[in-house]
């Protein structure tokens, strides 16, 4: 990587990629067991999947005072040229989260830490992100006022979260044969919906992240406001829901939200391809233990960030990867600055690293 | 295992008209053999014989055993069906694949004189399971062993009491029972050369 | 190819899969245990020496008792593990289970579980030929099979007829069914129409896609218009959630989609050989009437006999399959 040269100097001299994929859809968990995926590892993968700026959230119950979190983000700032955006969970239990209290130490790793201070005041302060779905509209509404007030981008899923609760599937032929759980697809037109319309109301950036419908897509893109976007995770790019019957009841599978039908991912496609939808990884690390159990059990999710820019290349082409991968999610974290080129191929990408990815193994055995 | 083609160099044993022969002798012995246990210490009830024909060539030598016998002792006894397949020490060990027909005995075997009938008597295994599937059916008061072909090369202690035709055979040759019930043009037995079926 | 006398599959996970001569022989073979069970010693040796593990995860005593009795029948050894999920709360997880009962060797495990795909992991760490004894809202191939057995016998009709010609039309939560996913392959399977009704909310999404049924939201006209029905089969409600969430109240559930006294009579007047089945254990006064339940149409005790039958034939199959190596696929 060309940037790569800067990182030899002292700490305090270290200055991030300019650019490069940008991944605004990975989380961890934090504080983590020994089986967990760890911040240092995190930024490992995203520095062997070309990626050099990656907004990571606490999912889970994310603890109010996180700033043990925010200070191991700060530690990693700049490290194997990855610049980390440790995102701030907004609410906490059925109400606003002290947001101040984790906002200081958020901005110390992401503005005032060494080599950091990269995001725009003005614009983005700090990302805030929604771990589940709130679907309690005067929450949000307090969410996006807050947001707007201290220059935050809300980072939320796309659902409505009580017809998505415990939902593995969408409700159709593939999700009735299997007997999964499942959701509507009318689910995202509702979450989509509500998060525009507070969006309006409030004035507040939101990312809606990991769109699986073709509706959902469609509503995002007709509603004309740009302070609002939205992103389809790699494995929904990649995969349709005939997947689980191909594979059946493999829990590597499950993903939230969960794998599209053929039709929503092909117009999934087509939007990324128009720029109307951003990408990201949906990277979210399970361990064996939660993975290892019955479908409706099992904990969704999986590692894919050392791998999208590489198995989304040939589904888009560089172009469309470096528009939706690189240059779109930088923007939405208030970067203007940077020059708008395609990020530079990083060596090793078409290197298959499937040890720790699932994505890429599930794909590896799927085309066996 | 390939079979050699029984064509090749199949000896016949019984041609049709030795079936039917052996059938008519068997029947009068098997009548003789119960009017004599009858008069004997055994005191056996003679109008209660039935026959259990072996699925599927004993059962159908069963049901001529019992048209003759009713020629021959003016009454036809009962007959009932039994399918061994449960019973076989072999089931679940590899070889020909077990076909359940199902057993059809629609009387009491209970203090009853029970002729077992089969077409060949080989290894002896075949009738040890059937043994013990009729007396799982009940208490016969005695059971006795009829077979068209006794082939030699028992491997337990049984022995058949009514015996069509006694025939030495070597372990690598198979006897076929050809029945016309069975679609055949004529009934038929034959020694051919080949790799045995281990099934009796 | 089917070979002659074997299931074409190593396990019965579903009816899915299953080809037209499967259900033959399988229906065939649970006769010939009919008969076994008529005798006054009820046993065979056909299974001697083999182990079958029955893990149930979820409380079934009906189900379990008939599988049990099953595998006694055929003189095969039972090992049972019972638990309502409380053990996996304690950390032990299903495949950890799993583990320990494959360190025993089972020939043939038998599996019951409230999650749907649960045999499918058992495939992957066990290497006995497995029964599904129900999976979450999937599939519950034997009550599948018992279900069919029951209507062949009643319509006294040998496993090969099928039921061609014959319209069984299955009421309730089918989106929670087991039960009416195993049926709405089986019953089509063997030539007859089925028809589906209940509540638009308990009819998943795509049923006309995946099954060849015929879908309704209206109880009445699935049962008393087009041909007469020969077979309602009830489902259970289950109260404590899919009622409610549904219906205001068990009442509300009742009038609306329950066999009622007038409702059965409707369909005894098109047709007064009709049967009513139900797989048990019966809502009396919500899904189903009282007096229809125990009314002569009814064959629902007659289900829970043949039920034995048709688990000896499937863990019988199983075994023979599983003795000779029959692989998976569409060999």
């Amino acid at each position: 990587m060309t940037t790569a040269t800067t990182k030899t100097s002292t700490a305090t001299a270290v200055t991030p990629p300019a650019i490069g994929y940008c991944d605004l859809g990975a989380s961890i968990r934090f504080p983590r067991a020994p089986d967990e995926e760890s911040v240092k590892d995190l930024v490992r993968a995203a520095r062997r999947g070309g990626v050099s700026t990656v907004v990571v959230d606490v999912s889970g119950q994310p603890p109010v005072d996180n700033a043990r979190f925010q200070a191991a983000c700060a530690a990693l700032q700049g490290h194997d040229g990855v610049r980390v955006v440790p995102a701030v969970c907004p609410v906490q239990g059925g109400g606003l989260a002290d947001v101040a209290s984790v906002e200081r130490p958020a901005a110390w790793a992401t503005r005032e830490a060494p080599g950091s201070s990269w995001l725009v005041p003005d614009e983005v302060r700090f990302v805030y992100k929604l771990p589940a779905p709130v679907d309690d509209a005067v929450l949000l509404r307090r969410v996006a006022e807050t947001a707007r007030a201290r220059h935050a981008l809300v980072v939320a899923p796309s659902v409505d979260g009580a017809l998505a609760a415990g939902a593995v599937a969408v409700e159709g032929a593939v999700a009735t044969r299997l007997g999964l759980p499942a959701l509507p697809e009318a689910a995202e037109v509702l979450g989509i919906g509500r998060i525009l319309t507070i969006a309006k109301l409030t004035g507040a950036r939101f990312h809606v992240a990991g769109i699986f419908t073709a509706a959902g897509a469609a509503l995002l893109a007709s509603s004309g406001n740009d302070r609002v976007t939205g992103s389809v995770f790699a494995s929904h790019l990649l995969l349709d829901e005939t997947a689980l019957l191909a594979r059946r009841y493999d829990t590597r599978l499950l993903r939230r939200p969960p794998l599209p039908t053929s039709s929503s991912r092909l117009a999934l496609i087509a939007a990324v391809k128009e720029g109307t939808l951003l990408v990201s990884s949906g990277h979210a690390h399970v361990p064996r233990r939660e993975r290892d159990l019955e479908p409706v059990r099992a904990t969704p999710g999986g590692t894919a960030l050392a791998s999208t820019a590489r198995l989304l290349r040939p589904l888009l082409g560089d172009d469309v990867l470096a528009r939706s991968f690189g240059v779109l999610p930088t923007r939405c974290l208030g970067d203007t600055t940077t020059p708008v080129r395609p990020p530079p191929v990083p060596p090793g990408l078409d290197a298959p690293s499937t040890d720790d990815d699932d994505l890429a193994r599930c794909l590896q055995e799927f085309s066996r | 295992m390939v079979d050699v083609p029984a064509s090749v160099e199949a000896r016949r044993v019984l041609d049709d008209d030795d079936v039917r022969r052996v059938v008519a002798r068997l029947a009068h012995e098997i009548d003789d053999r119960v009017r004599a246990d009858a008069r004997g210490p055994l005191a056996v009830d003679a109008a209660a014989l039935a026959l259990v024909g072996i699925r599927t060539n004993g059962a159908h030598l069963a049901l001529r055993l019992a048209d003759e016998l009713a020629r021959v002792r003016g009454s036809r006894p009962d007959v009932g069906l039994l399918d061994i397949t449960l019973y076989r020490d072999d089931v679940l060990a590899g070889g020909a694949m077990p076909v359940l027909r199902g057993t059809e005995i629609d009387f009491d075997v209970e203090g009853r004189p029970v002729v077992l009938v089969d077409d060949v008597l080989y290894t002896g295994r075949t009738v040890r399971a059937a043994l013990d599937a009729l007396l799982d059916l009940g208490r016969p008061s005695l059971v006795r062993l009829a077979v068209l072909v006794d082939r030699g090369l028992r491997e337990l202690p049984i022995a058949a009491d009514f015996v069509g035709r006694a025939v030495e055979t070597a372990r690598g040759e198979r006897v076929r029972v050809q029945l016309r019930e069975e679609g055949h043009a004529e009934d038929g037995v034959h020694v051919a050369v080949g790799v045995e079926r281990r099934r009796r | 190819m089917t070979t002659k006398g074997v299931l074409s599959l190593p396990h019965l996970m579903g009816i899915e899969g299953l080809t037209r001569d499967d259900a033959t022989l399988l229906l065939d073979t649970a006769r010939s245990f009919i008969e076994v069970n008529t005798r006054q010693l009820k046993k065979v040796p056909a299974l001697r020496g083999r182990l079958v593990a029955l893990m149930f995860f979820e409380n079934s005593t009906r189900t379990r008792l008939s599988f049990e009795l099953a595998a006694k029948r055929l003189s095969a050894d039972t090992l049972s593990f019972s638990s309502s999920g409380s053990s996996v709360s304690k950390g032990e997880t299903l495949l950890d289970t799993a583990a320990n009962i494959e360190a025993m060797k089972p020939d043939l495990v038998v599996v019951r579980h409230e999650a749907s795909g649960a045999p499918w992991m058992l495939e992957r760490v066990m290497s006995g030929a497995i029964a599904n004894a129900g999976d979450g809202n999937h599939e519950h191939p034997t009550q599948a099979l018992l279900d069919a057995m029951t209507l062949l016998h009643r319509s006294q009709r040998q496993p090969k007829d099928g039921l061609a010609g014959k319209t069984v039309c299955i009421v309730g939560d089918i989106s929670r069914s087991r039960v009416a996913r195993s049926n709405m392959l089986l019953l089509p399977l063997l030539g007859a129409k089925v028809r589906v009704a209940g509540p638009a909310t308990m009819l998943p999404a795509g049923l006309r896609d995946v099954y060849d049924v015929e879908v309704f939201d209206d109880v009445d006209e699935a049962l008393c218009s087009g041909a007469p029905v020969d077979a309602v089969m009830m489902l259970r409600i289950q109260k404590e959630r899919a009622a409610r969430a549904v219906m205001g109240s068990d009442d509300d559930y009742a009038v609306g989609y329950g066999l009622t006294k007038d409702r059965f009579a409707r369909v005894l007047a098109r047709n007064d050989a009709a049967l009513v089945m139900h797989p048990g254990p019966m809502n009396r006064g919500v899904e189903i009437d009282a007096e229809v339940a125990d009314s002569p149409h009814s064959v629902i005790l007659e289900q829970t006999e043949t039920g034995v039958a048709v688990r000896m034939a499937v863990l019988y199959l199983l075994a023979l399959g599983h003795s000779r190596g029959v692989e998976g696929g569409a060999a």
